[in-house]
């Protein structure tokens, strides 16, 4: 059996960043991997016809500094979403058009949605991202959906119903699934609702060149021949000087153990002896979020004739939003379409083609006729990736940031936490996901240090 | 837009940003919304000269402006006189993606939003 100082589970951009931290230090390190390929919710494919599809996280924004830094040091090149032109937004059967973040296109649902974007920021930036179950409101904050927010809140239906379709999008979840706190905490590592939603200057700025899943690729080749592919962890043996590793290709000893996967996969690997009640009860109630992405191929970016951005907004539907993706080195036209939250697991019960039909239909009716005939139909289905089962990210039921809360980064004896669902900036996002790993891999070094391992 | 580089006088942009002041005064949407707001936002145009005003918010109330820089700010906002003038005059989406990368802000991002907030009422007339 191999004896290493550290074993990380998980080669996502989580895992890798901190299995990389960890190698500087001259840390004896493996990362074991469940998959065939590293990358976890990040997955770029270039298909036969040389489409580069994005299937899983893909932008990258102000703000977002690790990833940035990571992106620079591998010499990789970003690229701006494309954002000319006007957006859409598809509104009890009219279609709006406006420019930036928020639809304009009814001036009593506009103010709407900017005092709901202030009041959410506002409440927000209260909120402290290391420990939101330290808010003076927190249990209360917590035992609020979202939807009983939208609900009380005296605004026009349509801006309601937007607020809920930007709900769906970006966490993926239904208003009634997370709790007001959850999301108030997630605005707050991403540094507020508009910074979040809009593409100039905010989260959606720029995509990679080369893809995002190639950030993990290039971690991966630092990490080496330490890293084992198709190998998912089973059990956990612990005691106070290390754990043994049981996957599917043999068993591994280590000092220090990294977790770096979505804590409902965590949940579901046997530890000996278990987990606390509260840890366990902890990811029994942590959910993945639904979607599923769609990319859809056209000779030539037809909307942009139009006059359009390829981004749209719609109330009704499967696909509720879409953005331009098209990639600068290739002429063909794509858009990029989520069927999110509660829609993105009715399709998921669809065939191929009742689906791809669907989502056809969806951006006739949204982009017109041009849409009706695409080149190519790929997508992604996240919630039956059996080593995700979900994305884009993971999210607590109501009541349980406020009670179980501390549970969720503290190590337990030598296994430490790793995964975007711990970070406290970018929550979430590819960079949080960076920021988490470096984090764990800190903690995991001081521990060393402090028990005369490390020098 | 100031694709061609348009230009305001200092004049201008202090007649425009003076009616600003004046709308948001009157915008019921602001004044709700930002009531708690307290706010010393330094405003400078970079392609004209003497273009550098203080606009102080004080719990959702915009004061008087002020010529100059006075204080020390919460907020820095830099753009082209036409951009910043557009702002002003109500004319143009402040968060349009245009706008959003043509004026540059420096401070807090509440501080920001909040700014953002009000210029959008005031666009919206509401």
């Amino acid at each position: 059996m191999d004896t290493v100082d550290v074993v990380v589970i998980g080669a996502g951009l989580a895992g890798l960043s901190a299995a990389r931290d960890l190698l500087k230090e001259g840390v004896d390190v493996v990362v074991l991997e469940a998959r065939d390929r590293v990358g976890g919710r990040t997955f770029t494919v270039t298909e036969a016809d040389g489409v580069v599809v994005e299937h899983g996280g893909q932008w990258v924004g102000p703000t977002q500094d690790r990833a940035l830094a990571l992106i620079e040091e591998f010499g990789l090149g970003t690229f701006t979403q494309f954002s000319d032109g006007a957006n859409l937004q598809y509104s009890q059967g009219k279609h709006l058009e406006y420019h930036g973040a928020i639809p304009t296109g009814d001036p009593l649902q506009a103010a709407d949605l900017v005092d709901a974007m202030v009041e959410l920021t506002t409440k927000a930036m209260e909120i402290d991202p290391e420990c939101p179950w330290e808010h003076p409101l927190a249990v209360l904050l917590d035992s609020m959906t979202v939807e009983t927010w939208i609900s009380s809140q005296p605004y026009c239906e349509s801006a309601k119903d937007w607020i809920r379709t930007l709900c769906r999008a970006l966490f993926p979840a239904e208003p009634g699934e997370i709790s007001l706190l959850h999301a108030l905490f997630y605005f707050r590592s991403g540094g507020g609702v508009e910074k979040m939603i809009g593409t100039i200057n905010s989260a959606q700025e720029s995509r990679i060149t080369q893809g995002a899943q190639m950030l993990s690729k290039k971690l991966a080749e630092i990490v080496g021949d330490r890293l084992i592919l198709e190998a998912p962890v089973i059990r956990i043996d612990h005691d106070s000087h290390g754990a043994t590793i049981h996957h599917d290709k043999g068993t591994i000893s280590a000092k220090r153990v990294i977790v770096a996967i979505p804590l409902v996969l965590a949940g579901r690997i046997r530890y000996s002896p278990p987990m606390s009640g509260v840890r366990d009860q902890l990811t029994q109630r942590s959910f993945m979020g639904s979607v599923l992405k769609v990319h859809v191929v056209y000779e030539k970016p037809f909307w942009r004739n139009k006059g359009l951005s390829g981004h749209v907004t719609s109330d009704c539907g499967m696909v509720q939003i879409t953005f331009d993706q098209c990639h600068p080195d290739r002429p063909e036209g794509v858009i990029v379409g989520f069927m999110d939250s509660h829609l993105g697991r009715v399709a998921t019960q669809m065939t191929f083609e009742e689906r791809r039909d669907v989502v056809i239909e969806d951006l006739v009716r949204l982009l017109g006729e041009e849409a009706r005939n695409p080149k190519a139909y790929y997508e992604k289905a996240w919630i039956d990736e059996e080593f995700s089962r979900g994305a884009y990210v993971g999210m607590m039921t109501p009541g349980t940031w406020s009670t179980l809360g501390p549970h969720l980064r503290e190590p337990v004896g030598v296994i430490h936490w790793a995964g975007t669902e711990t970070a406290k900036i970018w929550n979430g996002y590819m960079d949080g996901a960076i920021r988490s790993g470096e984090d764990a891999a800190q903690s995991v070094l001081s521990s060393l240090a402090a028990e005369g391992v490390l020098k | 837009m100031s694709q061609e580089q348009e230009k305001v006088s200092a004049e201008e942009l202090e007649t425009a940003l003076r009616e600003y002041v004046d709308r948001a005064n009157v915008s019921p949407r602001a004044r709700k919304t930002l009531l708690s707001w307290t706010c010393r936002i330094h405003i400078q145009a970079n392609d004209i000269e003497d273009a550098a005003f203080t606009y102080v918010v004080e719990k959702g109330e915009s004061q008087p402006i002020s010529v100059g820089l006075i204080g020390v700010p919460d907020l820095i906002v830099r753009g082209q006189s036409f951009d910043l003038a557009e702002i002003f005059w109500g004319d143009a989406n402040p968060v349009s993606n245009y706008m959003q990368g043509a004026i540059k802000t420096q401070g807090r991002a509440e501080d920001v939003m909040r700014l953002d907030a009000m210029a959008m009422f005031i666009f919206l007339n509401q």
